[in-house]
């Protein structure tokens, strides 16, 4: 693992077998599967305001990202894949966050549309960074 | 929306948005490193972002909405397929981690291109 803390280095050092890559890719469909569903569930009843059901999203998404590394780590990769991969991957969203933008830019709400972009990186990478923090700091991560 | 008609559109978002996601996984093992090191610049996450942006953006464009309509194909492409590519969860981890490792300019580099490039790949995609 490099000194930054990025693990993809040491994922790619690991031989995989076929059947390694074949949980693996059912872990990730099964947990994109269930996150964009749940996403759906959030954000396309009526009556939820989309911009605010979207930013909840991605908030909670990157912080549950986090803590399902956090927990998961390398020891199990199956459960690791599932949740962070494949489930806030597919719960959290950055496509519909710039169609968003261009529909507010494009009728003229530039400042509105500014603020999408601002809140969902800041709140996303604070959430982030708070679990994080917490992490390192409580020591109770099973890295 | 009847009930029996919610169901066929959040099976047909969850069946597209776990294909979304694998392609996503697959991208991102491929491109995020070089020869088994991490890029300074994640550009697997940055790539299916993008191309996910563009999709979605021409899913919403009058031609798309023409030739596919807003039936069960558009969620599940749309609110399925294109939104579960894309993540904001690993783009967010990614620049936090830049930025707990005092690497500003790359976090400043690779949240603008992404930012940038995913709102001119959106609003080209809408105009197609």
């Amino acid at each position: 693992m490099r000194a930054d803390g990025n693990i993809i280095g040491k994922m790619h050092s690991q031989k995989n077998t076929l059947s390694d890559v074949a949980a693996r890719i059912a872990a990730v469909f099964a947990g994109g599967a269930i996150g964009s569903a749940a996403r759906a569930a959030i954000v396309l009843p009526l009556g939820i305001n989309p911009l605010a059901s979207i930013l909840l999203c991605n908030v909670l998404g990157s912080a549950l990202y986090v803590f399902a590394g956090r927990i998961f780590g390398h020891k199990f990769r199956p459960l690791k894949d599932f949740a962070a991969t494949g489930f806030c991957g597919g719960f959290t969203t950055f496509s519909t966050v710039c169609k968003d933008f261009v529909l507010y830019a494009d009728s003229g709400e530039f400042f509105c549309a500014l603020g999408i972009f601002a809140a969902n990186l800041l709140l996303c990478t604070l959430s982030v960074h708070l679990i994080d923090a917490a992490a390192d700091k409580y020591g109770k991560a099973a890295r | 929306m009847n009930p029996q008609n919610t169901a066929l559109v959040y099976a047909c978002i969850a069946l597209a948005g776990g294909f979304g996601a694998v392609l996503r996984m697959f991208l991102s093992d491929r491109l995020d490193t070089a020869g088994g090191a991490p890029r300074r610049i994640p550009l697997g996450t940055l790539a299916t972002n993008l191309v996910a942006a563009f999709a979605l953006g021409w899913l919403n464009s009058e031609s798309a909405l023409a030739l596919i309509g807003r039936g069960h194909l558009f969620f599940a492409l749309a609110v399925g397929f294109s939104a579960s590519a894309s993540t904001f969860s690993a783009f967010s981890f990614q620049l936090a981690r830049m930025l707990k490792f005092k690497r500003i300019n790359d976090a400043l580099a690779y949240a603008i291109l992404t930012m940038s490039a995913g709102a001119a790949l959106a609003w080209l995609g809408m105009k197609l």
